[in-house]
C-alpha cells in the first residue's frame, strides 16, 4: 500500500467500550496488528484535545493523567506510531484557519500534522474533505485490510 | 518507603511495603515515565478498555466535544 494513515481524536475515544465506535476501532486494531501493511500514526494533537475535552467536564489532573497514560499504552500495543506536532504544522493550521472559517483549532492542527507528513486521514468526520486530504470513514478503513 | 539495588539488565524489585500500597502483579505492565531526576511508574491495569470507560465513558466524544475543547483551551491560555 502507497500511503500511510493517521487516526485522530475520534478513533482514541473509541478505545473504551462506551463509545459508539468501540467494535469498530477494536477490530480496526486487530486487523491492523495482525498485518501491519502501512505505518498507522496517532497524533499528539489528538492528545491534547482528548485533554482539553476532560478539563472542560471537570475531569481531576490524575484521571486526566491516567486516561492519557491508558490511551498511549493501547495505542502503541497495537503498533501505532506517535506523530508530534512541529511549528510547520501550527504555522499550517494558523493558514488552514484562515482560509476556512468553519474550522475549529483541533480541526485545524489534525489537518495540518495530516498534510504536512502526507497522511490520509481515518475520520468520520466529512469536514475534512474541503482541505484536500484524502479521508477514510472507519467502515472503509477497515474494509481496506479485507481486500 | 524502600532502598532497593538496580540489578542485572537495571531490573529493579518493587518490594512488598511499596505493593501494600500501590498493588501490581508480576506480568502486569507499567508504564515507565522519565521525569528528571525521577523515574515513574504507573500501572496499567489488566483491562485497560475498562479503566478507560471508567474515565471517559461518560463523554460522548463529537464535533460539540471538539467545540468545548477548543473554548477549555483558550480559557487556559488566557
Amino acid at each position: 500500500m502507497e500511503n500511510d494513515f493517521m487516526v485522530e481524536t475520534e478513533f482514541l475515544f473509541g478505545f473504551q467500550p462506551k463509545d459508539k465506535h468501540y467494535d469498530l476501532a477494536s477490530n480496526i486494531l486487530k486487523a491492523y496488528t495482525a498485518t501491519k501493511p502501512f505505518s498507522l500514526y496517532y497524533p499528539v494533537s489528538a492528545l491534547v484535545e482528548i485533554r482539553e475535552v476532560m478539563a472542560s467536564h471537570k475531569k481531576a489532573a490524575e484521571e486526566r493523567l491516567n486516561a492519557l497514560t491508558f490511551i498511549k499504552t493501547k495505542a502503541v500495543l497495537f503498533g501505532l506510531h506517535e506523530k508530534g506536532l512541529s511549528s510547520d504544522d501550527l504555522i499550517l493550521c494558523e493558514d488552514l484557519l484562515m482560509q476556512h472559517r468553519f474550522l475549529t483549532f483541533f480541526d485545524g492542527l489534525h489537518a495540518s500534522v495530516a498534510l504536512n507528513n502526507k497522511l490520509l486521514i481515518i475520520s468520520n468526520d466529512d469536514v475534512y474533505d474541503e482541505l484536500g486530504i484524502k479521508r477514510l470513514s472507519f467502515k472503509d478503513f477497515l474494509n481496506l485490510f479485507k481486500k | 518507603m524502600s532502598i532497593v539495588e538496580v540489578g542485572p539488565k537495571y531490573r529493579v524489585t518493587i518490594t512488598q511495603s511499596v505493593r501494600k500500597k500501590i498493588p501490581v502483579k508480576v506480568g502486569q505492565r507499567v508504564y515507565l515515565l522519565a521525569r528528571f531526576p525521577y523515574m515513574i511508574l504507573i500501572p496499567i491495569p489488566e483491562k485497560v478498555d475498562e479503566a478507560l470507560a471508567e474515565l471517559i465513558g461518560d463523554i460522548k466524544y463529537s464535533r460539540e466535544e471538539r467545540k468545548r475543547a477548543e473554548e477549555q483551551f483558550l480559557k487556559e491560555a488566557t
